[in-house]
């Protein structure tokens, strides 16, 4: 599975890589901001969960998950942030995303966020497909 | 400066370094900053991130070489051996971290903090006419300090 990380800090997509590499067979891209995500996602590359940090330069997280829904409503977002409050978690999820972890997080938060992610649009998928 | 506003960064720094850093962190006496305080002498680098909103300020990490590089090795899980790039990224990340972690408890509401912005700890400056709080911590490898210097907007964010 491709699975594309946005974040500013290298580090921190580091952290995110080496969590869910145990996920099996994964090829990973990587963003620093908004714009490069959304060059890497123009790219064609199917992605089956995008991990989106908030506060980043050029454009940030919350931008950017409103254009990717703008044109793809199904591809699962998992936005991975400090914004704690109960405010930004509910604009993040009227912008669109799956799901929403806060950092600091442990490797098995992480892990067991994009499980549950993955699981759930698993369930949708059949659901969607025998409709 | 009360406690509420100190309790915050002490909870968030602990919060960081259980879940990320995995270092144990024990949290010294507050203090407030002197005006000619030189925390050049102890300290080389500091990351220093805005705050904005419903309160005003600086959030201000201070750090040795040595500490720094463990630090950054810690949360990175491979030896840092020189303070480059990713050891500044990883710093920066750690204080945006603690900052994001000591937001969401103050009692004032939604506050805005920046990108992370290096320096030399000489350089630093500090907003005038609002007092410095300084906290300590010491971790296996040796001591750094948060510095917070903030007030109340009024301003409240929904």
């Amino acid at each position: 599975m491709n699975i594309l990380l946005v974040d500013d800090s290298k580090t921190m997509r580091n952290i995110q890589k080496k969590s869910l590499s145990t996920l099996g067979e994964v090829q990973f891209s990587e963003a620093g901001d908004g714009l490069e995500a959304l060059a890497v996602i123009g790219t064609g590359i199917k992605f089956a969960v995008v991990m989106v940090d908030w506060n980043m330069p050029n454009m940030d997280g919350i931008t950017l998950v409103r254009k990717i829904r703008e044109t793809d409503k199904a591809t699962p977002l998992i936005m991975a942030t400090t914004e704690a409050e109960k405010g930004r978690v509910l604009e993040a999820l009227k912008a669109g995303v799956n799901n929403y972890v806060v950092k600091p997080f442990t490797p098995d938060q992480i892990l067991e966020k994009v499980k549950q992610t993955l699981a759930k649009a698993a369930g949708a998928a059949p659901a969607a497909a025998a409709a | 400066m009360n406690v509420a506003y100190i309790n915050p960064f002490i909870t968030g720094t602990r919060e960081v370094f259980d879940a990320m850093i995995r270092m144990p962190c024990a949290v010294g006496k507050p203090r407030l900053r002197e005006t000619d305080e030189r925390s050049h002498k102890l300290y080389s680098i500091s990351v220093v991130i805005g705050l904005s909103g419903s309160v005003s300020g600086l959030l201000v990490m201070n750090l040795a070489e040595g500490v720094a590089l463990s630090m950054a090795s810690a949360l990175a899980g491979e030896p840092a051996k020189s303070l480059n790039a990713d050891t500044f990224d990883a710093l920066a990340e750690i204080a945006n971290m603690i900052a994001g972690a000591a937001k969401k408890q103050l009692p004032q509401g939604q506050v805005t903090i920046t990108v992370p912005t290096l320096l030399r700890t000489p350089d630093v400056v500090y907003p005038t006419g609002q007092p410095v709080l300084s906290l300590p911590f010491d971790c296996p490898t040796g001591r750094f300090t948060l510095e917070i210097s903030m007030r109340d907007t009024g301003r409240r964010v929904a």
